[in-house]
């Protein structure tokens, strides 16, 4: 009987899951290399807002950032220094890193990926997220 | 009640539960089409007066109750659309219309998410394209609309634009693949590439749209970011040269 009960509330949780939809923007990076198991909800890089001011070499050349979310292992004693995002978001170009919340804005126990991206959509349609198991 | 009858009765509320909570309508088809005021207006009408004349008989409740279900089917069915339509159950690709606290990855409690920008304001005036972001950023460049830095610290820095063609051939039936330097070393330079994701020299990339939809070679960036592949004929966009049929004189 409990194990029916057990069976019956996970099929609750994963309906919930599935209940959930994605309006993300195409795009979206969401950061979770090191920031739930710090204590910070995960970070949402949103591509249009940055596109729309700077050209792809800016970040992913002059600033080193991989083409790859989640290849650049960059914790914030590294902005903190003024390299990747501390580049700008020093306080004057963009909003500094004690405006913790306005990029840890996104929701918790959700692992890094780009939204919407055709890899994503492979992996999974309906949930919005990608599996714990990543392709690599 | 027994402890057993209890549980089989919690364990039939759960799955109701699950159930409903399953069953969430995703948004289809657009508003703006769906919404014909004048015409669902007037079929409402009719289907009112059809009813009350059938009121006029005396009927049981029952049945008019039913009666009054059935037009209710009767209205969602007019409006929906066309059950015939092109995109029945794809999510119209049209600019997101939710605001960014609730577009499914941001924390609404986040007293922050209020400062954030919405995209749909940020492309109000940006050229329309399909997929993604539903935005021609080439198009908005050229045009003028936004103005992207080639610099972080020099505005006016200008990119360093090559402008050649690579055609690739490709085995199936589509056709050929024009690869613009042009458009691409307006945004991105050379080291971006070459020589990690593509070996400059002709005929030693392999490459395969499978690898693309996985995010190697073109799906680094198209499919993330740049355009999505399923704009097929923005890269497959020359024909192929006819090849010559040999004909071979048959004798018999």
């Amino acid at each position: 009987m409990r194990t029916k009960l057990l069976a019956n509330l996970f099929f609750v949780l994963v309906s919930f899951l599935y209940s959930i939809e994605s309006n993300a923007e195409y795009g979206d990076v969401v950061l979770n290399t090191y920031a739930e198991a710090s204590g910070m909800k995960p970070v949402i890089f949103p591509h249009w807002f940055h596109r729309i001011r700077f050209t792809c070499k800016v970040c992913h050349s002059d600033l080193g950032f991989e083409l790859k979310a989640g290849a650049n292992k960059i914790k914030m004693i590294d902005i903190l220094e003024g390299q990747f995002c501390g580049e700008c978001h020093d306080g004057e170009t963009a909003w500094g890193s004690e405006r913790c919340d306005l990029c840890h804005s996104g929701n918790s126990e959700m692992n890094t990926h780009v939204e919407r991206s055709s890899l994503q959509n492979l992996l999974n349609t309906e949930i919005g997220r990608e599996p714990k198991a990543q392709v690599e | 009640m027994s402890a057993n009858k209890l549980r089989l009765v919690f364990n039939f509320l759960l799955i109701c539960f699950a159930l409903y909570s399953c069953s969430s309508v995703p948004e289809y088809a657009d508003k703006e089409e769906n919404s014909m005021p004048n015409k669902i207006g007037k079929s409402v009408e009719i289907k009112q007066q059809v009813s009350e004349v059938t009121d006029g008989h005396k009927k049981n409740t029952d049945s008019v109750n039913i009666e009054k279900e059935n037009q209710d089917d009767a209205i969602s069915i007019i409006n929906t659309k066309n059950p015939n339509q092109f995109n029945r159950i794809l999510k119209i690709n049209a600019r997101s219309k939710k605001s960014i606290k609730d577009d499914g990855i941001h924390d609404a409690n986040n007293p922050g998410a209020v400062l954030l920008q919405n995209p749909q304001e940020a492309f109000s005036d940006l050229p329309i394209a399909k997929g993604g972001n539903s935005v021609d950023w080439v198009k908005a460049v050229e045009l003028g609309k936004i103005k992207p830095r080639s610099d972080l610290y020099n505005p006016d820095a200008v990119p360093l634009v090559m402008d050649l063609n690579i055609i690739r051939e490709v085995k199936g039936s589509m056709p050929d693949v024009v690869f613009p330097h042009k458009q691409h070393t307006e945004v991105l330079d050379c080291t971006n590439c070459h020589p990690g994701i593509f070996v400059p020299q002709k005929g030693a990339n392999n490459m395969s749209m499978a690898k693309n939809l996985m995010g190697e070679m073109c799906g680094v960036c198209h499919g993330k970011v740049a355009f999505p592949l399923s704009r097929c004929t923005s890269c497959h966009s020359q024909k192929k040269a006819q090849k010559e049929i040999k004909q071979t004189n048959w004798k018999w």
